[in-house]
């Protein structure tokens, strides 16, 4: 039962954030312990707001993870530590498993058993995805997998380990935290810094206009061009893939910057989850800058453990295979979301054969305002790889992903896209790219404007910024959702 | 955290101020040939049009379902059709269209379905209220009742950054075949632009609104007695709809019918009356295409004359 519709980008959120501000520098006098309750509370709300049968779900994950994790701290014996630890683990990917999952698998086995001609129509159930159950199943998982490895000691506190878990920025689409990063920080006294919370309203804002003018000024195209492939144009889908590849950064990207920005308002860094990723020169470089805190996730918790890329060939090529599958899978149950994982893969196996997946390190163009010519060119090359692998993400089927690809690779390729796409949208998109250039070297593209411009500059462009986020709203009032609340 | 605070309200000072300037800056050319500046026309046809008066009052299912000058010819009335967007809201049309109203003037109300759910009535569904009251400046907003100048208001900082709309100004040039335009309509106020243009297989809604609300109908009651007492004889008919928009919302129609025919209202037809194929559809499932809106144009013709011979 829905009754607020809580987002970053809703009305309600607009009242909500400063309130929990308030109480949470003024009333609550800067004692750490009523500010991790105050937060914990507010979270707990801004969880309930979308559907509070399953915050039952989340604060039953959060006793299990902090009970088997003592449990386990506890053990002596290694099958005691083990028993626990599979506990946590298989109640938390059981979960997952159950409402993630659960239709794709009773979908799949009753095509295949209609395929050997038993027909059943028994399996379907209507499951709903509670919201951030992929995110907040990794934060347990990091955490209990951390403490059978003695990384870590157990949390004591429970106020404390609750908070890591459902912390309201990150509780719905991460990023996914780490309880080495995250924990020391919400037991830690946190005093007020202006520099810190003056970036995060930059932040947020940065991140508003992303989600708002770019991410959603895209979607009206995207939708429509996805939405009826039968007629469109080689042109118009190439366009659409583009223009997705655009909307799905500046929107996940935008609910990271409006994350990391709400967390310093609290005095709190959370994970950086973007490293401008389309200014990647090639696919190994894209991955250390896409949704770095699931990569790195993966990357410390299934590629290191099964060997890496420090094993055979054959065992190197399953790892990379293995991980990008898996990555692909944990998006959603659909075909499209697996072989998008494999695309990947592919890409990516080259540089990691050759051992040159290190190659680009840092930013391109270090230290010049405009890159190579062959920086330039990797970059245009993996944007269009990354473009294609798209396109199996957002469409609905295989055979809808290999029908778009087809059109694209047609003679209509050459004709002018059947889509008009206003001037001034070009406009904000070729502004946004550019001023992310030119950031680059920053968290995020607008951090650096403290040092660079003057104040009346700066307020000017960030009322000119408000404004074009205002006009961009939808004038319903209604709130796009964010793509990455699906997953 | 004090010169935080401080910087933060100065911020938002200087904020505020900027909306306040962009929402008195002239409106930008898009906006000037919007459909809600159609109002200046219709405004202007009320004020000048001569007795014997024929005025309709509803939202498109009028401005685009209806022709004027076959019901100036047929019943020998000079018609004005106000219709703009049924999102004014009924109240503020009744009310706007109120003060022009002459001895003699014979004015048939046609509200959507919609103004008799919810609270559509007090045009809070859009900003179309706010923009079309203040098409002659803010003072536009001085017409409107207390609970619609607040449902309004939400509206204000999209109506003030709706200035800085660059598509607004950059190579704007009006279509000819934009059919939401202040030039779609005809001296009489209905909207001629779609005439040439084919059905758009609409497809149907299925409901109006959750809750059945009389204020729309208190409203017409209202203003049938302000008007009486004028000299103006007030009559009240059902709007054109896509038929399987009717199938789908039969219970909400019959609702409404039931509830205004308990009133005095004097009542031209019946709501099947002016339900249509969807073939004859146009854009919308209130809107005609040519075709449908003579049909529509006749039946009402034909109500017409059984009450005013």
């Amino acid at each position: 039962m829905v009754f607020i519709l809580m987002l970053f980008n809703s009305i309600h959120f607009l009242f909500f954030l400063p309130v929990v501000f308030i109480l949470y520098w003024f009333v609550t006098n800067q004692r750490l312990r009523l500010q991790n309750i105050l937060l914990l509370g507010s979270s707990y709300f801004f969880y309930a707001c979308w559907n509070w049968r399953f915050m039952l779900l989340l604060i039953f994950s959060t006793i299990l993870d902090y009970f088997t994790a003592i449990q386990i701290a506890r053990s002596e014996k290694r099958k005691f530590r083990l028993f626990w630890f599979w506990l946590s683990i298989s109640v938390n990917l059981g979960f997952l498993g159950f409402f993630k999952y659960y239709n794709f698998f009773a979908n799949s086995f009753s095509d295949f058993l209609t395929s050997v001609g038993l027909h059943t129509d028994m399996w379907a159930l209507q499951v709903i995805l509670p919201v951030g159950i992929s995110f907040y199943t990794f934060h347990g998982l990091s955490y209990v997998i951390d403490i059978y490895k003695k990384k870590i000691g157990p949390e004591k506190n429970f106020i404390d380990y609750a908070l890591f878990v459902c912390f309201f920025p990150l509780l719905v689409a991460g990023p996914i935290e780490r309880a080495t990063h995250l924990l020391p920080q919400i037991k830690s006294k946190r005093v007020f810094k202006r520099s810190q919370a003056i970036d995060g309203l930059r932040q947020i804002l940065w991140g508003f206009f992303k989600k708002i003018v770019i991410a959603d000024g895209c979607a009206v195209y995207v939708a429509s061009i996805f939405g009826d492939t039968s007629h469109n144009l080689g042109s118009t889908n190439l366009l659409g893939a583009v223009f997705f590849a655009v909307q799905i950064y500046c929107d996940f990207s935008g609910y990271s910057d409006i994350a990391l920005g709400v967390a310093k308002l609290f005095g709190i860094d959370l994970l950086r989850n973007f490293a401008f990723p389309y200014f990647s020169r090639d696919i190994a470089e894209f991955w250390r800058r896409w949704h770095i805190s699931l990569s790195s996730w993966f990357k410390d918790y299934l590629y290191i453990p099964l060997g890496g890329s420090k094993v055979g060939t054959a065992k190197k090529i399953r790892n990379v295979f293995l991980i990008f599958i898996v990555s692909g899978f944990w998006h959603g149950a659909n075909w499209t979301f697996i072989f998008w994982g494999m695309l990947n893969a592919l890409f990516i196996l080259p540089s990691i054969f050759f051992e040159r997946n290190r190659k680009n390190i840092e930013i391109a163009g270090q230290g010049k305002i405009f890159p190579s010519v062959r920086e330039f060119a990797s970059i245009l090359i993996t944007f269009a790889m990354t473009v294609f692998a798209w396109i199996f993400f957002r469409s609905a089927s295989m055979s809808g992903a290999f029908n778009f690809i087809s059109r694209i690779f047609s003679r209509s390729l050459f004709a002018e896209p059947a889509v008009v796409v206003q001037k001034y949208f070009l406009l904000y998109i070729f502004g946004f790219f550019l001023v992310e250039w030119l950031g680059r070297t920053e968290q995020f593209a607008i951090s650096n404007l403290n040092r660079k411009m003057p104040l009346i500059a700066r307020w000017g462009l960030y009322i000119s910024l408000i404004e074009i986020i205002i006009a961009s709203s939808p004038i319903s009032g209604v709130p796009q959702q964010f793509i990455y609340f699906q997953f | 955290m004090k010169y935080f605070l401080l910087r933060l309200s100065k911020f938002a000072f200087f904020l505020l101020i900027t909306g306040i300037v962009l929402i008195f800056l002239p409106s930008t050319p898009r906006q000037l040939n919007s459909l809600y500046y159609a109002k200046i026309d219709k405004d202007s046809a009320l004020k000048n049009t001569p007795s014997a008066r024929i005025i309709f009052i509803g939202g498109s299912n009028l401005s685009f379902s209806l022709n004027c000058q076959a019901i100036r010819d047929s019943l020998k009335l000079n018609p004005i059709n106000t219709a703009i967007h049924r999102g004014l809201g009924l109240i503020y049309m009744l009310d706007h269209t109120f003060k022009y109203i002459q001895k003699g003037d014979i004015i048939v109300i046609a509200p959507e379905y919609d103004q008799f759910f919810d609270d559509f009535e007090d045009g809070g569904s859009s900003d179309a209220l706010l923009i079309t009251s203040t098409v002659n400046g803010l003072g536009g907003l001085s017409e409107l009742r207390i609970k619609q100048l607040l449902t309004s208001l939400k509206y204000l900082p999209a109506y003030g950054a709706l200035k800085l709309n660059l598509s607004d100004y950059i190579n704007y040039k009006p279509d000819s075949e934009d059919v939401y335009s202040r030039h779609s309509f005809n001296r009489f106020g209905d909207v001629i632009a779609h005439w040439r243009q084919k059905n758009k297989n609409v497809p149907p809604i299925s409901s109006f609104g959750e809750h059945f609300n009389p204020e729309a109908i208190n409203e017409m009651i209202e203003f049938e007695n302000k008007s009486r007492l004028k000299g103006a004889l007030v009559y009240f008919t059902f709007p054109s709809l896509q038929c399987s928009t009717f199938e789908k919302c039969k219970p909400q129609i019959k609702k409404v019918e039931e509830e205004v025919r308990k009133t005095d209202l004097m009542i031209l037809g019946s709501p099947e009356r002016y339900e249509f194929p969807d073939t004859l559809i146009f854009n919308a499932v209130y809107h005609l295409t040519k075709k449908g809106l003579d049909l529509r144009t006749n039946n009402l013709i034909a109500d017409l004359r059984k009450v005013l011979k």
